[in-house]
């Protein structure tokens, strides 16, 4: 398992979030996280990336525990994830958004940064070159030089989106990826995911958009109230009664 | 000519000031309400190394400033996870606490009575020559120093610190260790106050805990604020707006008498507040703002 978090616990004043929530994710896989609103799924998220801490259970990646790990040491591993709320760098360009998440940069660093300033800008032409790349798949590519903070809130989305891709992670954790994309750019992500779980990458995507998480997860945890309703294939998970009647029946 | 020479002295230290308050809170968004400690810190290391051990001139003012970035490192590790309003109350707190150490460390620090007899640089060469060429050391250190913030401005380092500010968790979440970067930040800006200090003490050849109050700090942030925050010539024209107000004022008070010298200082401070006001409702970019934000769209249209 690429990713293992087992027995999560988590409360807020009064009210258990998750109750004893585990899950596992193959490598190479794409793994669905459905689930009513505040079912808990963005929280499963944040303690899995580190930006929440558990109360009780652990997280472990890679063979290694990671439960009490900063969250920026995940990213730096491999572990990407995207906000459900769109994090923008707005007084940055589009392409700026871009280039801070490139890893390891030489002009980040101080005071080396200040006077390697060939190596410096060599990087940055290579990482433009790939943030270019990206921004022309999401279609975001004309609207490179702009701040991101005039973005509509569907590009926004995309931008959370082509943000991670730059860091090229293993494990790359998506919350409602298409919330507010058009269907036609959809459509491409999703293409673009099942090609990205092809490549060897890891995928836990969140997504209200049932119809399509069920056409490219090898695996879907259902998440109601808290509690683990249920787990298995796309196609055992929706014949499920107990899910059709929590959650497809809301839906 | 020797009130000319202290109104530019006074105009390039705050300038100086106005720089390392600029990469904190123009660049990374921490508000640093203890700023004048830092000040303090290098202002005294240096006269007290210069003046009670006869270090030389050029190490009292490394020192002053190595030492005001080596206070600001265990406050910045311990406070700064603490989150921007908490930060600033703390950093407020030890600049009284430091003003504190100094008044009673007397021993150490002379206490109330201050420090007298510090030296200015080439004071060797007479009063008449010292002036100019001890400016013109404060103006090169400036000029270096703006250098140096422009140069970050203009780094991928800059650019990260601005994603910082605009979203701490979003940088996190790119691996991207923002708490490291936020003391790193601290401890620069600190460097420079500290020598901003020292330079100060060189350069009135006497200090007193008296003369680094929260005015300080409440000053480089208007020179900040007046220039524009974030915008990298900024400071340099706030601090000597701000100082050519300042000792205008001060020189004017001499030949108008309308009002008594409490009223006139008083006076000031509701001009200076009004403009702030003013700035902020028209401006609020500041002096500099427009034109930084024009040559950034010129910049974009070319690339
Ligand atoms: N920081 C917080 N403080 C208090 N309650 C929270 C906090 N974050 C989430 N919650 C609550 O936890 C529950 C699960 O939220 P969330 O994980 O966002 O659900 P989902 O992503 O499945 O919609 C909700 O009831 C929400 O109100
Ligand atoms: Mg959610």
């Amino acid at each position: 398992m690429l990713l293992e978090a087992r027995d999560i616990e988590k409360s807020y004043v009064g009210s258990r979030v998750l109750k004893s929530v585990s899950v596992a994710l193959k490598p190479g896989s794409i793994t669905a996280l459905i689930g009513p609103n505040g079912a808990g799924k963005t929280t499963l998220f944040d303690i899995i990336s580190g930006f929440v801490q558990a109360d009780s259970g652990m997280v472990r990646y890679s063979g290694e525990e990671i439960t009490r790990k900063p969250a920026f040491l995940r990213a730096r591993r491999g572990i990407v994830k995207t906000f459900q709320i769109p994090h923008e760098f707005g007084g940055l360009s589009v392409l700026d958004n871009l280039l801070v998440a490139s890893s390891d940069q030489i002009g980040e660093r101080f005071p080396v940064g200040l006077w390697s300033r060939r190596a410096a800008r060599e990087q940055e032409r290579v990482n433009t070159e790939t943030a270019y790349g990206i921004l022309e798949f999401l279609g975001l590519l004309a609207s490179r030089e702009v701040k991101a903070e005039t973005l509509s809130a569907g590009e926004k989305k995309l931008l959370e989106l082509a943000r991670a891709l730059m860091l090229a992670p293993r494990l790359l954790m998506l919350d409602e990826p298409l919330a507010g994309v058009p269907v036609s750019v959809g459509e491409q992500i999703l293409e673009h995911l099942v090609d990205i779980g092809a490549q060897g990458k890891t995928l836990l995507i969140v997504e209200h958009n049932l119809e399509a998480v069920m056409r490219v997860a090898d695996w879907v945890y259902v998440l109601v109230d808290g509690e683990l309703l249920a787990s298995g294939r796309p196609s055992d998970v929706q014949c499920n009664e107990r899910v059709q009647a929590a959650y497809l029946g809301k839906a | 000519m020797t009130y000319v020479y202290t109104v530019i002295a006074f105009g390039l230290i705050y300038t100086m000031l106005a720089l390392g308050l600029n990469l904190q809170m123009g660049f990374t968004g921490i508000i640093n309400f203890g700023y004048v400690a830092f000040v303090a810190i290098g202002a005294y290391t240096s006269a007290l190394l210069t003046v009670d051990l006869h270090w030389p001139l050029l190490a009292g003012w490394a020192a002053g400033a190595a030492l005001a970035a080596l206070a600001s490192y265990p406050l910045g590790l311990l406070t700064i996870r603490l989150g921007g309003d908490y930060f600033a109350v703390v950093t407020l707190g030890f600049s009284e606490l430091a003003l504190l150490v100094v008044l009673n460390e007397r021993q150490l620090t002379h206490g109330a009575i201050g420090i007298t007899g510090i030296h200015r640089p080439f004071a060797a060469l007479g009063p008449h020559l010292s002036a100019p060429l001890a400016l013109l050391t404060i103006a090169a250190l400036t000029a270096f120093t703006a250098y140096l913030i422009w140069q970050i401005g203009h780094s991928p380092l800059g650019r990260l610190l601005r994603a910082i500010q605009a979203n701490e968790s979003a940088a996190q979440a790119l691996g991207k260790n923002t708490v490291g970067y936020k003391v790193l930040v601290l401890v620069v800006g600190s460097a420079i106050a500290g020598l901003a200090g020292a330079l100060y003490a060189h350069w009135v050849q006497y200090i007193s805990p008296d003369q680094f109050s929260p005015d300080v700090t409440f000053n480089t942030f208007i020179a900040l604020i007046l220039g524009g925050v974030g915008s990298l010539l900024g400071p340099v024209i706030g601090a000597f707006v701000l100082i050519f107000f300042l000792q205008g004022s001060i020189v004017l008070q001499d030949y108008v008498h309308i009002f008594s010298a409490n009223q006139q200082s008083a006076l000031r401070f509701m001009i200076i507040g009004l403009a702030l006001v003013l700035l902020i409702v028209f401006r609020p970019e500041g002096i500099m703002g427009r034109m930084k934000s024009r040559r950034s769209r010129r910049s974009a249209d070319v690339s």
